[in-house]
């Protein structure tokens, strides 16, 4: 069971990293796919998106 | 729409439908500077003003001031959370049509039910897509407008009333007065809030359908002749379905379609009798009679609130109107607490 300040605590982190993924998102969209910086951002947001999705697992545990 | 208490109707959104030069204005309630920067990147480019403030308290001052087309909530904010300025939202009528989305990163299904609860008309989980952020808007806004021109509709009809009543400087005041004679009678009568508002309505709105009757003959001087009678009774009819498209006005239409129905069957348009007339009719119809009598008019001088009183109690007797709504208001003169508005004789 985890306390108030622990969830508050995976809850900010969750809200940081969701930005992270809004912007890639954002960017994404106005980057042609062949150009290099699309491969390089998508890199950018998976690995956010990998950790919101370890967050879960913290979450559970 | 908030109703006018006695004074004259808010219009100005209903004379003229202003230019939108943008697609909506979007208030963003969120302590992370990054979600509001990001939420404004979404929506900017699409034509939507972003405006933002920081914390629940803010957010409802915000609000009341601009009066935004969507609210987009975080929950978890310092002091005053997002599902508390939810209720307090939805819980204010100046507040309550402008549509509000929970967006929030808090992950388990009771929050989504708890924002529900709080009134939210939408959810948001973040990390969001910004197409789905920016349909979900576009489709609330939408939503949003809707409601803006049914309000329009409604402050439009009710300002057509006060119009027809200008056309007759005879009866000016009259719409103000049954208003404030029916509702008192309701409340003497311990009639709902639902009965309350219907009867204030109805008291603006009953002869709505004079709009549809020629000057010639709503301002003629002396006896009408059997076809400009027919002609004349006819209002009931013409506002019945001037009001039908409306559904905020949909507890208001027997009021103006049988307020000039009878008990015994004698009134128009549909010679109603008995307890088929509804009560709300029959309040106004009582009242429309006292109001009609203690007032001038073209064709005869204006009785007494006591003639006009017993008046009302020998058609009551007459089998014209209940006696105990006669009797209801006839208590509300004789101790002075009949609302004193306008041109009509004092006692």
């Amino acid at each position: 069971m985890k306390t108030v300040q622990e969830s508050r605590r995976l809850h900010d982190v969750r809200n940081q990293l969701s930005i992270i993924v809004g912007f890639c998102d954002l960017l994404l969209g106005e980057i042609p796919e062949h150009d290099r910086k699309h491969a390089d951002l998508l890199e950018v947001s998976k690995a956010a998106q990998t950790a919101i999705a370890l967050l879960e697992d913290v979450r559970v545990s | 729409m908030q109703w006018p208490s006695l004074g004259l109707p808010r219009i100005a959104s209903a004379t003229h439908t202003p230019v939108r030069e943008h697609a909506g204005r979007v208030l963003v309630v969120d302590d992370v500077d990054g979600n509001v920067r990001l939420v404004a990147s979404v929506l900017e480019p699409h034509g939507y003003v972003v405006s933002s403030v920081s914390d629940g308290e803010s957010a409802l001052g915000e609000i009341h001031r601009t009066q935004p087309d969507l609210i987009l909530l975080d929950v978890m904010m310092p002091g005053l959370d997002g599902f508390e300025a939810c209720r307090q939202l939805k819980a204010d009528p100046e507040t309550r049509l402008i549509p509000v989305v929970l967006v929030t990163a808090l992950r388990e299904p009771h929050n989504r039910i708890h924002g529900l609860e709080a009134g939210a008309d939408d959810f948001i989980s973040k990390p969001f897509n910004a197409h789905e952020l920016r349909a979900r808007v576009q489709s609330l806004v939408r939503l949003k407008r809707y409601t803006d021109d049914l309000e329009s509709a409604d402050s439009m009809i009710l300002s057509l009333a006060l119009t027809i009543e200008a056309r007759d400087l005879s009866t000016d005041g009259h719409c103000q007065r049954l208003a404030a004679y029916a509702c008192a009678v309701g409340a003497r009568l311990g009639l709902s809030e639902c009965d309350h508002i219907a009867l204030r309505r109805g008291g603006f709105l009953h002869d709505i359908g004079k709009i549809g009757i020629p000057d010639d003959i709503l301002l003629k001087r002396g006896p009408l002749s059997p076809d400009e009678y027919k002609l004349m009774q006819s209002h009931t009819l013409i506002g019945d379905r001037l009001c039908g498209e409306l559904r905020s006005l949909r507890a208001v239409r027997p009021i103006v379609r049988s307020h000039h129905e009878r008990l015994d069957g004698s009134g128009y348009p549909d010679a109603l009798e008995g307890d088929a007339i509804p009560l709300l009719a029959q309040i106004i119809g009582i009242v429309d009679v006292y109001d009609a009598m203690t007032t001038d008019r073209p064709y005869r001088r204006s009785t007494t609130p006591w003639a006009a009183c017993e008046e009302l109690l020998r058609e009551a007797k007459r089998g014209r109107h209940r006696r105990d709504l006669v009797d209801a208001f006839v208590s509300l003169v004789t101790t002075g607490e009949l609302p004193a508005i306008g041109a009509q004789r004092q006692l």
